[in-house]
């Protein structure tokens, strides 16, 4: 009996050994992968942050602040360089560019996820695969018809062009979100003498506002990535969106403005690191959108 | 039957009148609505497109866009160009390791993210970071990082002790490879991982359950049960787009069940009835694990 007990006793410590070994092998991993994502936006903050006497000296460790951190790099962002007017920019192409999105994408979203006719899955496949066509291909045909629409170096151009990937995109994360919505709910409405069009706006579309408003923030958030064409259309400053205006006005020559660059790059980062992860889990079930139901 | 013909003749007047009408043919309704988004696509994809090919075959300079047919020789000209070739190669090599990399981080970071563990959600959300920041930006801090005279990766390397000099990440061959293909693998594995955990997530817990009463180990489980499922909801906007399937009864089709387990061993599973969840697999994966009856 005694042996019994005992025997029950070392397995119990063994087992919680086990149990305290796979829980220190997991946080160990999973902060190895934090790291490795979030150090980055460390360096960012450290450098934006840092005096210019802190940050350049080799002797000082460059993890921490050695000096007093100081607001002399983001007060030059703002005061020495457009970054203003490209903020205002990036608002104004990237509205226009959710508005052209929303308004094409909905409807042909709607008929693609619940319609069928003649030629609907390969339209569908068609949209689908436009996405693939990669900007380095298309930018050089695509300044040929900016010039055409008489908007060369004007952000407007890219009010027109991005919905070229916005639309692809946003319509196959839609049709997920309206697969969802049964259609058993629009057939009743049907049978109560409720048009296509009215079932289309009475029923399924008020069901499907948080599709819709994550279809909004990822076709704002795409236009505020984008690089390629943006590079490739607008030159002057003052039409600049925030990215492009980041990246290419903060380099003089061969002078980095590094200070001023990594204050640009974290304002830019961070609301949209905040408004990416709430509407994480609407994304990810539109992508896999009813996928083993 | 009057009484719901005369419902629905009310219900057309109720809805927008002739528009309602003329919109309730599946067809018309359906052309309607996809078609300013077919419109957009051919005008400013499908055009630029075929220009790109046309420029492929024809001697267009940026100052001359007229110009005549040439055949191949443009295409020639390429391959003959050994820069270019070099290009392809690197792009190979690129491309391949880096998907490689990020399915197999991916997969592991997924596992991990589906524990249940205090902080969870922060975790993920700092996880995420990467893939929210635009591409541009986040180069920009890498190539902060990896600047040859200021590089923090090197202080910590060698102050580590695992090196005595840091290489010239962007300046030497292999390095240069080494540290586009890290940022790649950086930028994208928050996005691989979120979509592989939807994936594992959706695999219902019976067919584990059933799977590992009927002795498939661990690596059997993930490999012939999980992964084609997973495999499934990674292609599920494709069938999404193509196959509108979804009146055909699944039921109780024997050809898509995974698991068939024999009756007498059914008792012993948590929730007996449901475990004939019926799931059109790709064809390696059906029924592979009978049990030997």
């Amino acid at each position: 009996m005694a042996v019994l007990t005992q025997a029950r006793v070392q397995h119990s410590t063994a087992f919680r050994l086990r149990k305290l070994r796979g829980q220190v092998l997991f946080w160990f991993v999973l902060s190895l992968f934090i790291i490795f994502a979030c150090f980055p936006v460390y360096w960012m903050f450290l450098t934006t942050f840092k005096q210019v006497n802190d940050l350049y000296n080799l002797q000082n460790n460059p993890l921490l602040f050695q000096l007093a951190p100081t607001l002399d790099q983001v007060q030059y962002l703002f005061e020495r360089t457009n970054f203003s007017t490209w903020v205002l920019n990036t608002g104004e192409v990237g509205l226009a560019v959710v508005v052209i999105t929303v308004v094409i994408c909905v409807p042909a979203a709607y008929v693609l996820a619940r319609s069928q006719f003649p030629g609907s899955g390969s339209l569908g496949m068609g949209i689908f695969l436009t996405y693939l066509v990669p900007p380095t291909l298309l930018f050089l045909p695509l300044s040929q018809l900016v010039v055409g629409f008489g908007l060369v170096n004007d952000k407007w151009s890219l009010a027109l062009v991005y919905p070229t990937f916005t639309i692809p995109f946003c319509t196959w994360l839609l049709m997920g979100f309206f697969k969802n919505v049964p259609r058993e709910i629009t057939e009743a409405a049907r049978v109560d003498g409720c048009s296509r069009l009215g079932a289309m706006f009475r029923i399924v579309l008020p069901l499907s506002v948080p599709g819709i408003l994550t279809i909004c923030i990822f076709a704002f958030t795409l236009a505020m990535q984008e690089y390629v064409y943006a590079l490739t259309f607008v030159s002057s400053s003052d039409q600049k969106m925030i990215t492009l205006g980041v990246v290419t006005d903060l380099i003089r020559g061969d002078v980095f403005f590094w200070g001023s660059l990594m204050a640009g790059a974290l304002i830019v980062s961070i609301p949209v690191a905040i408004v990416y992860n709430l509407f994480m889990d609407t994304f990810v079930r539109g992508i896999t959108g009813g996928a083993l139901k | 039957m009057a009484e719901v013909a005369r419902t629905r003749s009310v219900g057309f007047r109720a809805t927008g009148g002739w528009i309602g009408h003329f919109l309730d043919s599946e067809k018309v309704f359906g052309y309607v609505l996809v078609a300013p988004a077919v419109a957009y696509i051919v005008l400013l994809v499908g055009y630029p497109f075929a220009i790109a090919l046309w420029f492929t075959v024809s001697n267009a300079t940026v100052a001359h866009p007229i110009a005549n047919f040439t055949g191949l020789t443009n295409l020639v000209a390429v391959l003959d160009d050994g820069i270019f070739r070099r290009a392809l190669i690197n792009t190979f090599i690129f491309t391949l390791t880096s998907q490689a990399l990020q399915m197999v981080l991916g997969t592991i970071l997924a596992f991990l993210l589906l524990r249940k563990f205090r902080g969870r959600r922060i975790a993920r959300a700092l996880i995420m970071i990467p893939f929210t920041i635009p591409i541009a930006i986040g180069a920009m801090a890498w190539t902060w990082m990896l600047n040859p005279t200021y590089s923090v990766i090197n202080w910590v390397l060698v102050h580590a002790g695992l090196l005595t000099q840091g290489p010239n990440w962007l300046g030497e061959e292999y390095p240069a490879m080494f540290s586009i293909i890290l940022v790649n693998v950086w930028r994208n594995l928050p996005f691989t991982a979120i979509v592989l955990t939807a994936g594992i997530s959706a695999v219902p817990q019976e067919i584990i359950e059933a799977a590992s009463l009927d002795g498939a180990s661990w690596l059997v489980r993930w490999r012939k049960v999980m992964v084609p499922i997973i495999a499934r909801v990674h292609l599920h906007r494709h069938d999404r787009c193509l196959a509108h399937d979804e009146r055909q009864p699944r039921g109780c089709d024997a050809r898509h069940r995974l698991v068939c387990v024999p009756d007498g061993r059914r008792r012993g599973i948590a929730r007996p009835g449901r475990h004939d969840v019926a799931l059109p697999l790709p064809g390696h994966a059906r029924g592979r694990h009978r049990h030997p009856s």
